[in-house]
């Protein structure tokens, strides 16, 4: 099969641009064109038009203004000490959890993803919040990575999600649907997470070592808890109340926080001018991967690849469970390479009719296909919850990705749990329907 | 010879399905010599507003564009969507063969072809409580598509919103807004029925999409192959008129299962006064327009047909 | 010479990058400005237009900067384990790919920008933007990327030593 080749030709293209040490963004960029030209046969002129106007669409998208101002929030947050504060206030309260406040990730991301639609800005927000304070702690540096980026993908499966909206669209299922069929599924990969804390702290106890120190009391602590408490809830009400979008939310979360520090004194010039250039500074570096990745869809959309890939697999007449496990492998390969919502515009035309033809429901399939969409967040080469931590962390990709791997074997696992029990997912949203 | 076609729409939609029809009838007529891929869903990454170019540039060879988003390029490109113009199917398609010339030359002056017209179901008004009068309009939150619409709301009272049209579900969730401006299609295609009760048949418009092809990429194709895409594009514009018709049937049929309240037609008075709010936005477009515009309309004011 | 042209580099790398985080307030304050807007029934009708420009605009502004920063992530398995002599041949090589692939694009993202301006091509929207603004605005980004990795690439010639470690 000549996409076989093809695929095979991009990836030893791109693996081999990145492992010069090309800068990523423009390592995709580089892979884009190579591809187009070496194994599209497409001339250098147009792959000039093509990949210029991508690169300025990609970049001119609106709902991408979560991500500075996500981000924002985030270094407002930790150059205040609201994060200390919270780790204080979670100390005494999670004393008797194996693990401790390393659940703060798990649930601190689970928390944020009901605000934030997308999968980079939960894991930059939280990260920021949370990684000096674990490092500080003693804990697990593998361990509190992995968790981030495992945890930090349920910005897309917990509403809302950008991806449950094209998804939506593309499929034509009840959007509202979509975002209560991911509530469940969502709560269960943060428990599965959870449980995963927990059994690793007992088994190696100086991963998440017990912390000991200024005792606070159970209402002292809950004080503590108050302003990051009342940062969400703000938050999330303003979604709710319909005062604002999914989209506007990350402005709503600046604001807040900006009053709160002004409200506690801790505002002051120096220190907003510094949260801004470090916001530039990871702002533009997520956001020139989300775009520059965009161009590596393109120049698979030109080759036909994903949805031939999905044609042979439409072409095999397998039994519905056999189709699951070959789209689930399909998807994860796409994954990969490519970002959520290009996996997602580039197969459906393919694999739904082909999902409803062997008898699954759309909107249980949508939620399959988010926590494929998830798994590829934390797959290298193109990983974006391994990017933004690498960013963050100074840690190379590798031992990123190699921290994130139980994490991802952990989302394998709820992907399984809900095809044998397709009822974790639709049962809310049958529930509320009647 | 392979050919890659863009469009931003789900592959059920009316247009993906016209343009599948028109990639069948070449594949037939050309006996598969010509072979046109299709990319539902925006996939190559190219939006409606980016396709003029992009076409014009050969970056892409088809595009199935959204005839409103070229205004910025022409002002005619806002015929098809001004309010309340035409009065159905019949007229839309009358204005369209008037102004189809017109169209034609705007393309070719950018080393293009205009292949053929998908039309969309009429836009009416969903709402939660019904819109069937001036009154109830008043303050109306309600999204609008285009700045037509937006001038048009605001001058017949309401109240219009941008929004980007993946924040319009959570919008009705949260009643945010009220109403949207849109097709029953449009609305039954995001379940709007779970938010919203009643379904306006206001016939604001029916706006066209294009399909346009690079010039070079089409005289690239020998003569025979080139009939053979002009009968496709023939064929596949009668098969758009005819689909549009039985999409709005259809629609309702779906609005009514689903329990929305259709509102279809509306009372003269409501008419006459939407369409009061409309004539500042058409003698607008006319002045931008000139003298192309005149011709347009006068010759659809008379009944003549090209 | 080169002294001199990174210095200019630096310079207007610094003010694109000021310019970008005046964007991130702007954005900031037009989505607040809507929501209160829409509260009373209002709306700038250009919310989605304009924060679009403005994200395109930041990351193409702040790129440069952030590059010479060493903000931006790369892979440096193979860099890291070379020996050292070998480093500022494939530092070289990087840089030189990387202006080659940007460069390439801006000429034709420029060809773009002079249509838009002179056939004088608006937005769709209400508020008609000219749209060689916004484009012309990432054509600049472009620019000085380009223009930054011209002068690092001057400089690993001249020097012939890796010229900054990578920041991993
Ligand atoms: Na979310
Ligand atoms: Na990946």
């Amino acid at each position: 099969m000549d996409m076989v080749w093809i695929a095979i030709g991009v990836a030893a293209l791109l693996i081999t641009v990145l492992a010069m040490g090309t800068w990523v963004f423009a390592a995709l960029v580089i892979a884009a064109m190579g591809s187009l030209w070496w194994l599209g046969g497409f001339e250098l002129d147009r792959i000039g038009l093509i990949f210029s106007r991508i690169l300025y669409r990609a970049g001119n998208s609106w709902e991408l203004s979560a991500i500075p101002l996500f981000i924002l929030m985030g270094e407002l947050i930790f150059r205040s000490n609201v994060s200390e504060r919270l780790f204080k206030g979670l100390t005494p309260l999670t004393r008797p959890l194996p693990g401790g406040v390393l659940h703060t990730n798990v649930f601190g991301c689970a928390l944020f993803a009901a605000v934030s639609g997308s999968s980079a800005a939960t894991t930059a927000t939280i990260g920021k919040i949370t990684s000096r304070e674990l490092a500080n702690r003693g804990y697990d540096r593998d361990l509190s990575i992995g968790s981030l980026a495992g945890a930090g993908s349920l910005g897309l499966l917990i509403p809302p999600s950008i991806v449950m909206i094209v998804y939506g669209v593309q499929a034509e299922v009840s959007i509202s649907k979509l975002f209560m069929a991911g509530v469940i599924p969502g709560l269960l990969i943060a428990l599965l997470y959870s449980g995963f804390i927990i059994l690793r702290s007992m088994l190696k106890p100086h991963l998440a070592p017990r912390q000991t120190g200024s005792e606070v009391g159970i209402w002292q602590a809950l004080t503590l808890l108050t302003p990051v408490v009342a940062l969400i809830t703000i938050v999330i009400g303003s979604i709710y109340s319909g005062i604002a979008t999914p989209s506007e939310a990350a402005a709503v979360g600046v604001a807040a926080t900006l009053g709160l520090l002004a409200l506690e004194r801790q505002l002051t010039l120096p220190m907003l001018l510094d949260a801004l250039k470090g916001t530039l500074i990871s702002a533009t570096m997520v956001c020139s991967l989300l775009v520059t990745a965009m161009l590596l869809s393109t120049a698979m959309g030109y080759l036909h690849l994903p949805r031939e890939l999905a044609a042979w697999i439409a072409a095999q007449q397998f039994t519905p469970m056999a189709l699951l496990m070959a789209l689930a492998v399909f998807y994860i390969v796409l994954g990969l390479f490519l970002d959520g919502i290009s996996i997602t515009v580039m197969s459906l035309p393919i694999t739904l009719p082909i999902v409803i033809l062997a008898g699954f429901d759309p909107l249980w399939f949508g939620v399959f296909l988010v926590i494929m969409v998830e798994l590829g967040q934390i797959t290298p080469p193109v990983g974006f919850n391994l990017f933004v931590l690498q960013g963050m962390t100074g840690e190379n990709i590798g031992r990123v990705a190699w921290a994130s791997a139980p994490f991802f074997l952990l989302m394998c696992l709820a992907a399984a749990l809900i095809s044998v029990w397709p009822q974790i997912a639709l049962w809310l949203p049958t529930l509320l329907a009647s | 010879t392979r050919l890659d076609f863009s469009n931003e729409y789900n592959a059920n939609s009316i247009h993906a399905q016209g343009d599948a029809y028109f990639i069948e009838q070449v594949r037939e007529l050309t006996d598969g010599e010509v072979d046109i891929t299709l990319h539902t869903g925006g996939a190559l990454g190219f939006k409606s507003g980016d396709h003029f170019y992009a076409v014009a540039d050969n970056a892409v060879q088809i595009a199935d564009t959204l005839s409103g988003t070229m205004s910025g390029i022409d002002p005619i490109f806002l015929l098809s969507s001004l309010p309340f113009l035409v009065d159905g199917v019949d007229e839309a398609r009358q204005l369209y063969e008037i102004a189809r010339p017109y169209y034609d030359e705007v393309f070719e002056d950018n080393d293009q072809v205009l292949l053929y017209a998908s039309p969309w179901p009429a836009s009416g008004i969903w709402s939660r409580e019904a819109v069937t009068s001036s009154e109830s309009l008043q303050n109306l939150k309600i999204r609008t598509f285009d700045r037509n619409g937006t001038e048009t709301l605001r001058n017949a009272g309401a109240a219009p919103v941008s929004l980007s049209w993946a924040d319009v579900v959570p919008q009705l969730a949260t009643g945010g807004i009220n109403a949207v401006l849109t097709s029953a299609e449009a609305g039954a295609n995001a379940s709007f029925w779970e938010h919203q009760q009643h379904f306006s048949g206001i016939q604001y418009a029916i706006p066209l999409n294009m399909v346009h092809m690079n010039r070079n990429a089409f005289e690239s194709l020998s003569s025979d192959q080139q009939e053979a895409l002009r009968e496709a594009a023939r064929r596949t514009d009668e098969h758009n008129w005819q689909a549009v018709r039985e999409r709005t049937v259809s629609n309702y049929g779906t609005l009514e299962e689903n329990g929305v309240s259709i509102h279809d037609p509306v009372s003269a008075d409501f008419q006459q006064a939407l369409s009061e709010a409309a004539s500042p936005v058409i003698s607008g477009w006319q002045d931008d327009m000139g003298e192309r515009g005149q011709e347009i309309l006068e010759t659809f004011h008379n009944g003549q047909t090209p | 010479m080169i002294g001199w042209l990174a210095t200019l580099s630096r310079g207007l790398n610094r003010l694109a990058a000021g310019v970008a985080i005046l964007l991130i307030l702007y954005m900031f304050g037009h989505i607040i400005l809507e929501i209160v807007l829409r509260l009373f029934g209002h709306s700038t009708f250009i919310l989605d237009e304009y924060i679009g420009y403005a994200v395109a605009a930041m990351t193409f502004l702040g790129l440069p900067y952030v590059l010479e920063k060493n903000g931006l992530i790369r892979v440096a398995l193979v860099l890291d384990r070379l020996p050292g002599k070998w480093h500022w041949p494939l530092e070289l090589l990087i840089a030189v790919t990387s202006f080659a692939a940007f460069g390439w694009l801006s000429l034709f993202w420029w060809q773009n920008v002079v249509r838009s301006y002179q056939r004088g091509i608006t937005s769709d929207t209400l508020a008609e933007t000219p749209l060689w603004v916004p484009e012309g605005i990432v054509l600049l980004g472009l620019w000085l990327l380009c223009f930054t990795l011209v002068v690092r690439s001057l400089q690993l010639v001249t020097k012939r030593s890796r010229h900054t470690h990578p920041a991993q």
